[in-house]
């Protein structure tokens, strides 16, 4: 107790030196711990919401960039699925079939257009409000509604793609009727509305009034409404061939492994869409990180080393600087064995206290990745 | 404490340094001054005497115990328990109190364990050389005098039968000198401890009992300290 005593007011005078090497093992130590922990944590947040998607189509293309979209409402650049596929596979009673359509956002919010099902497939509770029950009403998730302050009642327009384009597609204003209740995943981040809504907004349906069209030499001259309400709604339509109406993916609970097998071999040989199974995508997914996270260990062990060399060289140098304070104890007949326990007592105390500093900034760090791995949306 | 040595001879290589002591015989509770010029073997005397160097032949013996032929960890413990020594510069611990570097030899020794009551006579030897208010102080503050003061009082506090002083006021001014000198010849007589002293100032020397020079101990060959 006494070589921890005398150790302790050694570092306690000599603060700004003793809080340096502090600092120095804990960030070397934090580096690897916060890595290891935010992988982990982001393998669990993966793959906890991978395996509550047992399958999604969509159009054919890199697997990681179909399931990121369909889990994580990441914009997804490649291909449709026409409303038909949906209308199919809901029709051949595989299960549960959900559309998806993502490619707006509002407020800077994924625009989730979906039907009700997929409230109930994701387990999701209205806090506050109610469902979305009409075109152009949008439920928020917990953090969208907190980033735009935003409640029920309130209204949001959806973001213009491209502010150039004239001919583009317009902002359409939402009605918030419902808050979804927090649930630590990307369904926090989405602003979900019917997918009919989510096609006005990509500007495949439209409403204007009658006279106005009739009388427009161009199509292009007719005034759309830019908010849908009760007045107006009778007004919006959509031109042409509705089964061909797009969709980014669709969600598939196949209802036994059977379903699942027809549903894979359905599109076993369409060259245009596939199916996937997000748990096996994310663990592929998962292995190329853990193949990443190796690499870095080594670099993490080098640095660990480095880190190491420098201490032996503070030591010695220390050593050197005390040699007459040494002296002075054996003087007063402290044995070498006393001398090298202070000096391990020392270094104890600062291990201790960067492995301290380093747990608890990695847990934090950690804390904050988590809600970010959780949604990883935007 | 008595202090007696036979035939000692000392050096510290082949060439360099070199002390031969046929005889010397101190009794216990003496004032003996040790005087000399410098390299002529005072300082290392009061090392042989702590059992901090040994002799290369010869016998030193402190109380009834040969010092010299005891291990490096007897010897050292002998020291903790019988031997204060108060050196010239003092020897104070920089980031330690002043309190701290009078308890230092307690917490470095386990053969002085810290009892209950040590607190309190550390307040009493404190106040009897004028260091009470300071014992809170770090030791860097002190007047050199103080800081004199304060290594006295980490040699008194086991309450040494042998006190060796290493030109205690070799580094003081004159009222700091006559100061440390009346207390520690005041704290060597309560504690009934024996007191060698080394000193340059001949000034010094009507106080003593007995002053031994060490000019009668050279040896042609002998090179400075």
């Amino acid at each position: 107790m006494n070589s921890l005593w005398l150790a302790w007011l050694y570092l306690r005078q000599r603060r700004v030196a003793a809080g340096i090497m502090v600092a120095g093992v804990a960030l070397s130590l934090y580096l690897p711990l916060a890595a290891h922990w935010a992988a982990d944590a982001f393998d669990k947040a993966l793959g906890a919401r991978a395996a509550a998607t047992p399958m999604i189509v969509g159009a054919r293309g890199s697997r990681f960039d179909l399931v990121l979209h369909g889990l994580y409402f990441r914009a997804r650049s490649e291909g449709t699925v026409a409303y038909s596929e949906f209308a199919a596979l809901r029709d051949a009673g595989h299960g549960r079939v959900i559309p998806l359509h993502v490619r707006f956002t509002a407020g800077g919010q994924p625009v989730v257009g979906t039907s009700l099902d997929y409230f109930e497939f994701r387990k999701l509770q209205i806090a506050r409000g109610e469902s979305m029950a009409l075109l152009g009403d949008c439920v928020l998730g917990a953090n969208a509604a907190h980033n735009l302050n935003l409640g029920p009642g309130g209204n949001l327009k959806t973001d213009r793609k491209n502010l150039f384009d004239l001919a583009g597609d317009y902002p359409l204003q939402l009605n918030v009727t419902g808050v979804l209740a927090a649930t630590g995943t990307a369904d926090d981040e989405g602003v979900f509305v019917d997918v009919k809504t989510a096609w006005v907004i990509a500007g495949l349906g439209h409403g204007h009034d009658e006279s106005n069209a009739t009388n427009s030499p161009s199509a292009k001259l007719v005034k759309t409404h830019l908010e849908i309400t009760p007045e107006n709604m009778s007004t919006f339509h959509f031109h042409g061939d509705t089964t061909a109406l797009p969709l980014t993916a669709i969600f598939v609970e196949p209802t036994d492994a059977k379903e699942t097998a027809m549903v894979l071999g359905r599109y076993q040989n369409n060259g245009q869409l596939q199916a996937l199974k997000p748990p096996v995508v994310v663990d592929e997914m998962m292995g190329m990180v853990m193949r990443v996270r190796q690499f870095l260990d080594a670099n993490y062990a080098l640095v660990a080393g480095a880190t190491g060399l420098l201490l032996a060289l503070i030591v010695a140098l220390s050593r050197r600087l005390r040699a007459r304070e040494m002296e002075t104890l054996f003087l007063l007949g402290c044995s070498r064995g006393t001398q090298f326990a202070l000096q391990t007592a020392e270094l104890l105390i600062i291990f201790t206290a960067a492995i301290v500093l380093a747990l608890a900034a990695a847990w934090a760090t950690v804390g904050w990745a988590r809600d970010y791995l959780n949604t990883l949306a935007g | 404490m008595r202090v007696a040595i036979d035939q000692l001879e000392f050096e510290y290589g082949p060439g360099r340094f070199r002390i031969c002591i046929p005889d010397l015989q101190i009794e216990a509770g003496a004032r003996v001054a040790f005087v000399g010029p410098s390299g002529s073997g005072k300082t290392t005397l009061l090392r042989l005497l702590a059992g901090i160097v040994t002799p290369q032949s010869g016998t030193v013996t402190v109380g009834e115990v040969p010092v010299n032929e005891l291990a490096d960890a007897g010897r050292r413990a002998f020291r903790i328990r019988h031997i204060g020594f108060v050196f010239q510069d003092f020897r104070l611990v920089e980031h330690l109190d002043v309190r701290e570097n009078i308890l230092l030899p307690y917490r470095l020794n386990v053969a002085l364990p810290v009892f209950d009551s040590i607190e309190s006579q550390v307040k009493q030897q404190a106040e009897r050389l004028d260091l009470a208010d300071k014992l809170d102080s770090p030791v860097d503050e002190l007047s050199q005098g103080e800081q004199q003061r304060v290594a006295i009082c980490r040699a008194l506090l086991p309450r040494p039968e042998l006190l060796l002083a290493d030109e205690p006021t070799g580094n003081l001014d004159p009222k700091n000198k006559d100061r440390i000198l009346d207390q520690l010849f005041q704290q060597a007589e309560s504690a009934e401890a024996t007191l060698l002293m080394v000193t340059h100032d001949h000034a010094l020397l009507d106080r003593f009992d007995r002053v031994i020079d060490f000019a009668e101990f050279q040896k042609p060959e002998a090179a400075h300290e």
